[in-house]
């Protein structure tokens, strides 16, 4: 991306934007970023000057044998903002678990963390831009799940799980291909 | 643990060392009146056969098989030249009567299978006097052996999940010393199995007390093969159950070609054999399977009654209708990697070598010309035989019927099926014949990417590009390729195995079935990375 320099790019690590994107640090130290810097700066450099606009946030890692996801932002308790809750969700055997993170008062979805259950980027990434709230989140968790064929379902746990703490009536939906599809 | 572990190496070597020992030993020779009647049962006409052969293995002396199956062949070969010298001298006379006479004099058939069935008769030894014994010392040890170095994993693996440490650093499994050994021993077996099966007779005495209670019958080489493979398949199978413990696609995949080799392939064939039908197996399809149309094959389904044609519309059905409706709705994989023989030896005999299939773009150029020509030369030979079987010819445009038939057999279905296909399988990968050869899988191929609900699901823009999916594809697509722009994978040859998902870190890939729709994703710009696309493409 353009510097203050003439001619001189940054992408990557070594690009300190002057004002944080989002929740987004001022420098990003996270891989796809250094990509999506690429990407733009690729058509910038070929004189179609875009913005850098990373989307919603994601990440993903693998701690030995359990791998984890995340879609939006999920703040650790200590220094959350007031306003968000979490829900989470905890497998007996402990290798699978979820935190979803929502604003206390109007519900709306703010992030989850998975751990040993895959989602679909695609599908987290349209709730969050649409604002959905956390309710609208569990009703359709099934539509978000990645794992390999014939893996064990969680959906019945986590909704049952959720409708107990906060006194709710959800019930799980199946996975739609449509919806899937349907672009935001 | 790793004591168990040697232990159980050494065994397996002393098993493999004494199964491949064994063919050396016993000694083979006829009295004359077990000559007299195999030859009176075969109703040789030759005149000169009987005396060839008493003077070749009549005798006090204790032949080795080699020595047994050079003289037969040459017993059979002086007759035969005896015959064409006068087919040649009548025909130089013009005499055509006469020189029409001299070929029923002619003993056609390969000489090292005419040999084989000699030395079935012939044979004296170990493996035939003790096969329990022998079984025991070969298979037996094997399988003891393999299991006690295969089990220990279990625990030295840790906690279940994809565990490929240090396969680059072993000879075995890095194209080594070990690896090369493995091909030569591979290859040899498969040479001896297909061209010289006189030389591995006792092998067969071994498995005479099976195949007996089998099918009534005594075991040729192709029960040994048969045998062999479901054994081999199913050791390996435990040592897949034990690597992806954690996968339940993997070990329900397992369970389904180890059950459609062990009872598809072997079991229904061999009891149909018993019940005095035609041993078949019903999953075969063709053109992998190759012969269903020769001449014999339709004659001997013809003449087998009920059970027969029902054979004989199951397979047409099974090609034309079954397989291409579930490509559709399951992708080839529902065949290649869940009911295929051969794609059940490459998932678990050929697993610890799926690393080595070439990526390269070349590699994918060679693949596409030799299957297409592969497919093309299996519809041309099978168009060819049933232009002559129906109309009595013995050519159609200038092509014999014999001799395409004959080289198909020897080219594809011996050298590059078996020699080539699992022959290679520790140097070049373990698909290389489903990858690079296989007719079926052509024909599939043009399903799965052209009308089809799979696809493997790229998950937005999760891929870091590690390339562990392009290392242990098996058919060599460079997976990371499309992952790492976001792309679903869409690919004639692939016969989802599943692996590239599982030994993906960050759940990128995922193997569906879904709508046509959506299945080729647009990718201009990788999901997470919100640029205007109408600005973007408005400004190009």
């Amino acid at each position: 991306m353009e510097t203050n320099s003439k001619d001189i790019y940054a992408i990557g690590d070594c690009a300190e934007q002057r004002q944080a994107i989002g929740n987004r640090r001022a420098i990003e130290a996270v891989w796809y970023t250094g990509r999506m810097m690429g990407e733009t700066l690729a058509q910038t450099i070929c004189k179609n000057k875009i913005e850098y606009k990373p989307g919603n946030w994601f990440n993903s890692a693998k701690f030995f044998d359990i791998e984890y996801q995340t879609y939006g932002w999920v703040f650790p308790e200590k220094n959350s903002p007031s306003y968000e809750k979490h829900f989470q969700w905890k497998h007996q055997d402990n290798t699978k678990c979820i935190t979803i993170a929502y604003h206390k008062d109007s519900l709306l979805f703010l992030g989850i963390n998975t751990f040993g259950i895959r989602m679909r980027h695609e599908v987290f990434d349209k709730w969050l831009s649409e604002k959905r709230t956390i309710d609208y989140v569990i009703e359709y968790l099934a539509d978000a799940n990645f794992d390999p064929e014939f893996y064990s379902l969680y959906e019945k746990d986590i909704t049952s799980k959720f409708n107990q703490e906060n006194g709710k009536s959800i019930q799980s939906r199946k996975k739609s291909w449509k919806r899937i599809f349907t672009k935001a | 643990m790793k004591i168990l572990k040697h232990i159980g190496l050494v065994l397996f070597l002393i098993g493999l060392s004494i199964f491949t020992g064994v063919l050396f030993t016993g000694s083979f020779n006829l009295s004359s009146t077990e000559l007299t009647s195999y030859v009176s049962k075969k109703g040789y006409k030759s005149e000169l056969i009987l005396n060839n052969l008493k003077k070749a293995v009549v005798t006090n002396e204790e032949l080795t098989i080699l020595e047994f199956s050079s003289r037969v062949r040459e017993a059979y070969k002086d007759s035969n030249d005896h015959y064409d010298a006068l087919i040649n001298k009548f025909n130089e006379e013009k005499d055509w009567d006469k020189k029409g006479e001299q070929y029923q004099y002619k003993i056609y058939g390969k000489p090292h299978t005419l040999s084989f069935e000699l030395a079935k008769i012939a044979g004296k030894g170990s493996a035939r006097e003790l096969p329990g014994t022998l079984w025991l010392l070969t298979f037996g040890l094997g399988i003891l052996g393999a299991l006690l170095f295969i089990l220990p994993n279990l625990f030295l693996l840790g906690k279940a999940g994809i565990k490929n440490n240090g396969i680059y650093l072993e000879s075995s499994t890095n194209r080594g010393f070990i690896a090369w050994l493995v091909l030569v021993y591979l290859v040899l077996f498969y040479l001896v199995l297909y061209f010289m099966p006189d030389y591995v007779v006792n092998w067969t005495y071994i498995l005479d007390p099976i195949s007996k209670s089998l099918n009534g019958g005594l075991a040729s080489q192709w029960f040994v093969y048969g045998f062999l493979y479901c054994i081999i398949m199913l050791v390996m199978a435990t040592r897949m159950y034990i690597k992806y413990r954690h996968n339940k696609y993997q070990l329900i995949r397992t369970t389904s070609v180890l059950f459609f080799q062990i009872v598809f392939a072997f079991l229904i064939p061999e009891i149909m054999t018993s019940l005095n039908m035609p041993g078949y197996d019903f999953k075969n399809a063709f053109p992998l399977d190759y012969d269903f149309f020769f001449d014999w094959n339709l004659n001997s389904l013809l003449n087998s009654g009920g059970i027969g044609i029902f054979i004989l519309v199951w397979g047409i059905i099974l090609t034309l209708i079954i397989v291409p409706v579930m490509v559709y709705f399951f992708g080839k994989r529902w065949y290649c990697s869940w009911v295929c023989g051969c794609g059940g030896l490459a998932e678990t005999l050929g697993d610890p070598y799926r690393q080595h299939s070439d990526k390269s773009l070349n590699a994918w150029k060679l693949e596409r010309w030799l299957i297409h020509f592969v497919l093309l030369f299996s519809l041309v030979m099978t168009l060819v035989t049933l232009y002559t079987y129906f109309t009595g010819t013995d050519s159609l445009l200038g092509i014999n019927s014999q001799w395409i038939k004959d080289t198909y057999s020897f080219l594809i279905g011996a050298w590059f099926a078996g020699v080539i296909g699992t022959g290679f399988y520790p140097i070049f990968g373990n698909r290389v014949w489903c990858r690079f050869g296989c007719p079926l899988a052509a024909y599939l191929g043009f399903v799965q990417r052209f009308k089809s609900r799979f696809r493997i699901t790229t998950n937005g823009g999760q891929c870091i590009s590690c390339g562990n999916c392009s290392t242990y594809c098996e058919q060599g697509i460079d997976v990371r390729a499309y992952a790492q722009k976001g792309e679903n994978i869409v690919r004639s040859s692939c016969v989802g195995c599943g692996i590239c998902s599982a030994v993906c870190p960050r759940g990128v890939l995922k193997l569906e079935n879904g709508p046509e729709n959506g299945r080729i994703n647009p990718t201009d710009i990788l999901l997470g990375n919100d640029v205007n696309l109408m600005e973007l493409i408005n400004n190009k």
